[in-house]
């Protein structure tokens, strides 16, 4: 039974990167290679980040005798990035799954359904250690070398810490599965409690220098700390270095752990999944005159809907838009801290007119992670019908998808454009052009999204969080994102070094929006004839 | 009201519609039945247009489905065999987006949605999210959608599954009462009963291919639906 269920979570997993959901038949052994090609790039982009922090961290605490600090913080951080990042998305797997009701219905004891979902958050769990873990032992490999007891110790631990991992965004998600059963309104609630844990996130990442350069500074101190006060840290690092018995203990520690949090979850499991919102006020209808509106209104009205009725859906696609609102409120409180030293750093190196791309540049890279448009199609899921059977165009239901994603960032986007202008006192032409060249980008990466996603839509989810995290159009969409800073950044600086600013970023808009238009072309013509193939 | 002109369509090697055509009158309620796989949802979704096909032509009201999708849409209604709604929204709100869609004044959405609500006790829980409706009370609120707009052909996919006693003779109704006004219904259904007594016409396809069709008296003659059903099947 355990083996027939893993067999179908697997194959549930392993699905959208091997099988064509619009074509209904496996992808090609090609374009499965270039799918995990691509998975690799995005993996390896993001672990040279972490392979930077290790460095810092490695050479600080090389030759000081406390050696296991360095897997301690590394480990430490491996956890934070795991739990912060996925609480929701264990949530999902867990208490969402579309095929929960099938499986209670048979003959499946609820903790052999529980243990099987555990096992796939373990695998996302592993997936996101392994991402700090993987490059902070290479650090060590390509720096002091290992020896197999270490490299056996060091792989024991990413097991382990992926176990605690685990662990931890179950008890979280099974937290917020109780708290959403006494709320009316769950999405708010989510995001709310979602918004917590990405501050403490944002807390972490900005603050990570100081963090580094404290450790560094007082590695005498944390090392006792550990020992001390936080004795399992001492154990992790300790057997990721090579200590056997340290790291076996640490290992028993987290398997307890492990064998409770089942325990524990499994008891509550059939509550969760068949309760109703009890506690939970009813809403009651009041009839009322509702205004008409027009077709492309209310399509627009549905995208909204549709993204505010889904925390996954907002948190992992439009979490920019929340970043350039906060931006645009703290900046001009924080201004005076920043702006002059800013200058002055830039016209050490010789850039004196960087600043006046800085608004366009920031608002682009944060408006480029979020990928609204990517996902869109395949949150449609098994609606499509409602939309397909309607007097409606297939190119206007796909326009709304556009015109969603450009409304929800374009807005925010334009706010801390010219909040960012006027705080760094560029020109108003200057602010004007950068505002365009801003909606050029947002044009570009919701066109090339909303492209993707029609070309490779994945209806026959079951669970939000696959289309919206794990989509190949997410994906491409986040690395065409991460090109277009970099061709920003060569254009400010090579353009920028002998023509003005405004002229730089007037031709990147030229070129976005050239791009852009003829996506969009695309989408209106090709894109709506394949959206009428779906469903 | 709907010509259906010799529609085939083809999944791969597999023909699931093979030359088939029918043609509704206004005022007519046209049963469609089959076995499971029979080719009766290919054919649904092929005249509300969800689905391509591969020849043939269907016409609604004299308006071509392929070259005037849009406007046919406009005067037809469908519901499918699952009635998967909108699990965002709330029920007023799914209604109100389908009115929106079809152009409903805000007088007569509001008239037909207290009627209608009333008429299936839906009024109560149309503030509800349709996530926390159950399999009848989300068939109910695809049929309150359905009817909204007053279209004058509404296509239903096994429309009586999940629905209570009450809600299926109210839907029966319904339907008899679209159909005196000039408009025409064409349903699939299993339960052979509820086509017998309530269809006008009845059309039996069998692998894609339509084996018998016309007035409930001309296909039935003295035997009953289901003797004349399986016969028609071995």
């Amino acid at each position: 039974m355990l083996k027939a269920l893993m067999k179908k979570e697997l194959s549930q997993f392993l699905h959208f990167y091997m099988a064509d959901s619009r074509k209904k038949k496996k992808r090609t052994r090609g374009a499965a290679a270039l799918y995990l090609a691509l998975i690799a790039f995005a993996f390896v982009s993001l672990g040279l980040m972490f392979y930077g922090m290790a460095t810092t961290l490695q050479t600080a605490v090389a030759g000081s005798g406390a050696e296991w600090v360095y897997y301690s913080i590394m480990g430490v951080t491996a956890v934070l990035v795991g739990v912060i990042g996925s609480v929701f998305t264990a949530n999902a797997i867990l208490y969402k799954a579309k095929d929960n009701e099938l499986l209670l219905s048979m003959p499946i004891p609820p903790r052999t359904i529980l243990f099987v979902r555990m096992f796939v958050v373990f695998i996302s769990s592993l997936l996101t250690v392994a991402l700090v873990w993987i490059p902070a032992v290479l650090r060590i490999w390509i720096a002091v070398g290992a020896s197999a007891r270490e490299v056996i110790m060091q792989v024991v631990t990413l097991i382990v810490l992926s176990c605690l991992v685990t662990v931890l965004n179950c008890l979280l998600g099974w937290l917020v599965a109780l708290l959403s059963r006494r709320v009316r309104n769950k999405t708010v609630a989510t995001v709310i409690l979602s918004l917590l844990f990405v501050g403490l996130y944002y807390l972490f990442y900005f603050n990570v220098k100081k963090i580094l350069d404290y450790i560094i500074l007082n590695l005498d101190r944390i090392a006792e700390l550990f020992r001390g006060k936080a004795y399992p840290l001492y154990l992790m690092g300790s057997g990721a270095a090579g200590n056997v018995l340290n790291g076996l203990l640490f290992a028993l520690a987290v398997f307890a752990l492990f064998a409770a949090a089942c325990a524990v979850l499994s008891a509550t499991l059939i509550r969760i999944l068949t309760a109703s919102n009890a506690g939970v006020k009813r809403a009651v209808y009041r009839e009322k005159r509702e205004r008409q509106a027009s077709a492309a209104s209310a399509l627009l009205r549905k995208e909204a809907k549709r993204f505010t009725g889904s925390a996954v859906y907002m948190l992992n696609d439009g979490f920019g838009i929340l970043l350039m609102l906060l931006g645009a409120v703290i900046l001009p409180f924080t201004a005076k801290s920043f702006v002059d030293p800013l200058r002055q750093t830039l016209e050490t190196f010789g850039l004196v007119h960087a600043a006046d791309f800085l608004p366009a540049l920031i608002c682009c890279m944060i408006s480029g992670m979020d990928l609204i448009s990517a996902a869109s199609v395949s949150m449609e899921g098994k609606y499509v019908w409602i939309v397909r059977s309607m007097p409606v165009s297939e190119s206007e239901a796909l326009r709304a998808k556009l015109r969603f994603h450009l409304l929800v960032n374009g807005v925010p986007a334009l706010i801390l454009g010219v909040v960012g202008g006027i705080v760094l006192k560029l020109s108003p032409v200057v602010i004007a052009v950068s505002c365009l060249t801003t909606a050029a980008h947002i044009w570009l990466i919701g066109g090339f999204g909303l492209m993707l996603n029609v070309k490779k839509p994945n209806l026959d989810w079951t669970n939000e969080a696959v289309p919206v995290k794990q989509g190949m159009p997410v994906l491409l969409t986040m690395l065409l994102g991460l090109a277009l800073i970099i061709v920003f950044g060569a254009a400010a600086i090579i353009l920028g070094s002998f023509m003005p600013a405004a002229v730089v970023l007037l031709i990147l808009a030229a070129l976005y929006g050239f791009f852009a238009l003829l996506i969009e072309r695309w989408i209106l013509r090709r894109g709506a004839k394949i959206f009428a193939e779906l469903g | 009201m709907l010509n259906i002109k010799h529609l085939t369509k083809r999944f791969g090697s597999k023909t699931a519609v093979d030359d088939l055509s029918l043609r509704i009158l206004p005022g007519e309620i046209y049963g469609f039945i089959g076995h499971n796989g029979a080719g009766k949802t290919t054919t649904l979704k092929s005249v509300v247009g969800i689905l391509a096909f591969d020849e043939g032509e269907i016409e609604i009201d004299g308006i071509s489905i392929k070259s005037d999708p849009t406007a046919c849409k406009r005067r037809i209604a469908y519901i499918p065999d699952d009635p998967d709604i909108y699990e965002f929204m709330t029920g007023v709100k799914y209604l109100n987006f389908v009115a929106d869609i079809y152009g409903v004044s805000a007088e007569a959405r509001a008239e037909r949605i207290k009627k209608y609500g009333d008429l299936f006790d839906l009024t109560k829980d149309l503030a509800q999210p349709v996530s926390a409706y159950s399999h009848g009370m989300k068939q109910k609120l695809a049929i309150i959608a359905a009817w909204l707009h007053e279209p004058k052909l509404i296509i239903m996919d096994e429309p009586f599954v999940g629905l209570d006693p009450k809600a299926a003779h109210i839907l029966k109704t319904m339907m008899h009462e679209t159909c005196d006004n000039g408009g025409a219904i064409f349903f699939s259904t299993h339960v052979l009963e509820v086509a017998e007594k309530l269809c006008d016409k009845i059309a039996i396809i069998k692998e894609g291919k339509l084996i018998r069709s016309g007035a409930m008296e001309e296909v039935k003659g003295d035997e009953s639906l289901e003797e004349v059903f399986l016969e028609l099947q071995e």
